[in-house]
């Protein structure tokens, strides 16, 4: 511990203007985020240059949450190469340093002038937006770890397997461009049914080759940060030991080199859709039934429909009413995906995903649920093929449908009344008005969205007594927060935004479209508890049918 | 039996297809103060940083006060001082800044002699090392790898570059440590070891030549002078010890290599018994150097017109 402490103090004394440089940032960055966070709330038209103001605000607040993590790269590369471990004119390599010690005190360091300065600054600025620091300590740890995962060790891998700083400047953007064509390349391939739009796209294919085994975890941040983790911490332990720097780099190439591998050589998926749902959501048991059942629901008032939306377009839109079962009290039920199989009598069969089943969400009929659909109704939406569609249509077909579903229990429901100011809401976070009047409620929590939750109002179909103003059209209930969530996202600045906004509501029996201050937000939180299907097989349908 | 200081077997090292090192057998005994020579690009550096575990061998082993040399680290650095010409120092730092900051890894840190050694040298303890002149980061470099006396140092190269008074203050400092320190150096410049060298080495492409004590090795080189009755040419077959053999009128000269004064003598009269005087002259170092480098280098061009002769 001698050794450590004695090698952190000398990099201390000499690089002390970097760590200045680097807690000045994060003060500016606190300073800002409290500052931006304590705005008033607009509860009245401003001018356009205080707009201007908070957009300058915005703006600066960007640019230092992006000038920080260069900061700790800096000192970070400062530090490594203080001893560096490539080369052999280092006059520290012929000096009685333990490997063990060394790691250790550039460890400590980056504990002490990273870490320990972000989870402060951290904990200000949750206690500046109201939010309670210490409860937010797992989600503060774990977003430490995703840093750790996704930025620190791999910045102190490639400094200690490079010689100078142009030369880790140059690997890290190397790193960076290549990250940015295999996000670039599983993006463009997300109209072959990959669910992608950036890196998570990658790590979802990763994780579909990998999964069988259960080698990585479900959440796509969480997958990243782990396997950085373990990658960069082989190579720097290697590097520490042996200094065998060839070796080291070989393993942190290693790392890359699979992810080309999995997505460049194996384009297609190695798991058919149903084998993925299958997977990901088990088929329903005797013993443990599908939640909810499905059926048919076509009627007078909802038919089939098939329609294209111009000549020209090569795909057809086909639509079928569904009807649910009732769902039991205090369940909650999400659509995750939907897989659709139609199959006529000569054996063309066509797969594919449905697009659109609205609304995804299923709740109790005494719920306050409404929508342009009655409470058990719901229709799925699928693009088919033109060609497909005109062989398939000259007879009867059968439709197979599959939902992946996840089954929510309501851990918790929170009634207030509306408010003129911030007020905290039991696992939601600090919640306020956003716009008097525009009928959304604005909430901050700490690290990560909420849990899924239920949000109700009961509207008034009269004006409030105070200055606030209808929404102008009426609204109903909404959905707030993330089914499946990891304990926090990755980032430096921990306040998560998130809206509430009421959803347009034709068919609300009350018909209010003001919120006014007192009036009851009732808040019903879910919590994920299993993950299933439910399936419905349509026989006999014919496709032709013109509607 | 005393484990030398330092015991190679086979030690090799190659960069790529080079072979820097070829399967050199080195002992330094304790004590000694061993002077490792070759020409430039020898591969005397390369033999130092395997030593030190600077570099690890591709074949071979070293030990290094009874340890295995790639097993060298941490606390096994307590009883080893290294100074190379090209070794790096914390530039950062002040004199007075490195030597404290060295002082808390050795348990052995003499602060006596690290003062001795601070006002031996002159060194300005609150100048930065990246402000001093060579010879002074020289000296800087001594004081901090002297001060825990140590029972090695490994010197590469370390008067290379620096103005004879310099390199002088350096020698009598570490001369005053040798009592205590077993000394391996390494230099091209012959004449700076000679005088204090105990021991020596000759390191040629790689290839340790010989290895040995410097008195032997002086006393078994001889430069002879043989004068003859008549001119006579040279005898198709001489003795491999004789090196650099020349005859011009009546005179023979040559380099002998196995000197030993009644049996050279014979072994000149088998082969010119007309040999009417004999002189041997003892060499300087540089001499026999130059005697070993060109002999072998006549050997090398005999050796390969041999070959184009078989070819042809």
């Amino acid at each position: 511990m001698k050794q450590v402490l004695h090698i952190f103090a000398k990099d201390v004394r000499r690089f002390w203007p970097e760590i200045l440089v680097s807690l000045a940032i994060t003060t500016a960055l606190v300073c800002a985020v409290s500052h931006l966070y304590s705005l008033p709330m607009r509860t009245h038209w401003i001018s356009p240059e205080d707009d201007a103001r908070e957009g300058k605000l915005r703006a600066l607040t960007s640019l230092i949450t992006l000038l920080l993590p260069v900061s700790w790269w800096l000192l970070i590369a400062r530090v490594i190469y203080a001893e560096s471990l490539v080369g052999d004119r280092q006059y520290w390599l012929t000096r009685p340093y333990d490997w063990k010690k060394l790691l250790g005190a550039k460890m400590t360091f980056i504990a002490a002038f990273v870490y320990l300065p972000l989870v402060l600054a951290q904990g200000v600025m949750l206690s500046a937006v109201g939010l309670n620091p210490f409860a937010s300590i797992p989600g503060m740890l774990f977003n430490l770890l995703l840093i750790t995962g996704v930025f620190v060790l791999p910045v102190v891998a490639i400094a200690t397997v490079t010689s100078s700083f142009f030369r880790m400047t140059l690997t890290l953007l190397c790193v960076l461009i290549g990250v940015g064509a295999m996000a670039a390349h599983s993006s463009g391939n997300s109209n072959n049914g990959f669910y992608s739009e950036s890196l998570d796209g990658v790590f979802y294919q990763l994780r579909t080759y990998l999964s069988p085994a259960h080698l990585l975890p479900s959440g796509n941040q969480l997958s990243l940060a782990l396997l950085l983790l373990a990658v960069c911490s082989i190579a720097i332990v290697l590097q520490y030991t042996l200094r065998r720097t060839w070796l080291s780099r070989l393993v942190l190439l290693g790392a890359p080199v699979v992810l080309c591998v999995v997505v460049f050589a194996f384009p297609h998926r190695a798991l058919s859709d149903q084998a993925e749902m299958n997977r990901d959501f088990p088929p329903p048991t005797a013993g443990t039934p599908a939640p909810v059942q499905i059926s048919d629901g076509r009627d007078d008032h909802h038919p089939l429909i098939r329609h294209r939306d111009s000549p020209w377009d090569n795909f057809v839109w086909v639509k079928v009413p569904l009807h649910l079962s009732p769902i039991p009290e205090g369940t909650a039920i999400v659509s995750d995906d939907l897989e659709v199989t139609v199959t006529n009598a000569s054996g063309v069969s066509w797969s594919g995903k449905v697009l659109d089943l609205y609304p995804k969400e299923f709740l109790p009929s005494s719920s306050n649920v409404s929508g342009h659909w009655p409470e058990q109704s719901r229709r799925a939406d699928f693009k088919m093929p033109l060609d497909v569609y005109d062989r398939l249509k000259s007879g009867p077909v059968n439709l197979h449908l599959t939902l992946a579903l996840t089954e929510l229990k309501a851990t918790q429901v929170i009634r207030i009344p509306f408010p003129t100011h911030d007020v905290f809401v039991s696992g939601v976070g600090v919640c306020g008005p956003n716009v008097v009047g525009a009928g959304n409620i604005r909430c901050r929590s700490a690290f990560r969205e909420p849990h899924f939750t239920y949000v109700s109002a009961e509207w008034s179909f009269t004006p409030c007594p105070t200055s606030q103003t209808a929404v102008g059209e009426v609204r109903g209930p909404t959905w707030a927060g993330l089914v499946y969530s990891e304990p926090a996202e990755l980032g430096i600045t921990p306040i998560m935004s998130s809206w509430v906004d009421f959803m347009p509501d034709h068919n609300n029996p009350t018909g209010g479209e003001y919120l006014c201050t007192g009036t009851p937000i009732t808040f019903s939180q879910y919590k994920p508890v299993r993950r299933t299907q439910a399936s419905l097989t349509i026989r006999n349908l014919d496709l032709s049918e013109q509607q | 039996m005393i484990e030398p200081t330092i015991h190679t077997e086979d030690l090799s090292r190659k960069f790529g297809r080079t072979l820097a090192v070829d399967h050199v057998g080195l002992d330094v005994p304790e004590g000694a103060i061993y002077a490792l020579v070759g020409a430039n690009g020898a591969g005397k550096t390369t033999l130092i940083k395997l030593l030190v575990n600077i570099l690890r061998p591709t074949a071979g082993i070293a030990r290094v006060l009874g340890m295995d040399s790639s097993q060298l680290s941490g606390k096994a650095f307590n009883r080893i001082g290294y100074v190379s010409e090209n070794q790096e120092l914390p530039e950062g730092m002040t004199v007075g800044g490195m030597l404290d900051y060295f002082r808390a890894f050795y348990s052995t840190w003499d602060r006596d002699l690290e003062g001795q050694l601070v006002r031996q040298f002159d060194l300005p303890r609150g100048r930065k090392l990246s402000q001093l002149s060579r010879g002074m980061k020289m000296k800087a470099a001594f004081a901090s790898s002297l001060a825990y006396r140590p029972a090695l140092m490994v010197l590469d190269e370390p008067f290379s570059g620096l103005d004879p008074l310099v390199r002088d203050e350096l020698i009598e400092v570490l001369l005053e440590r040798a009592i205590e320190t077993t000394i391996l150096l390494s230099s091209h410049d012959l004449a700076e070891i000679e005088s204090f060298s105990s021991h020596v080495g000759f390191l040629d492409s790689g290839k340790l030549l010989f290895s040995e004590e410097m008195s032997v090795l002086s006393e078994r080189f001889r430069e002879v002078s043989v004068t003859l009755d008549k001119p006579s040419p040279l005898p198709d077959h001489l003795p491999a010890s004789w090196l650099q053999p020349q005859s011009a009128d009546c005179m023979l000269r040559f380099v002998h290599n196995r000197y030993e004064e009644l049996a050279t003598a014979r072994e000149i009269f088998a082969h010119f018994p007309m040999a009417r005087d004999i002189s041997f002259d003892a060499m300087p170092l540089r001499a026999i150097f130059l005697a070993i480098a060109k002999a072998k280098r006549g050997a090398a061009h005999a050796n390969s017109d041999a070959a184009q002769e078989v070819h042809a």
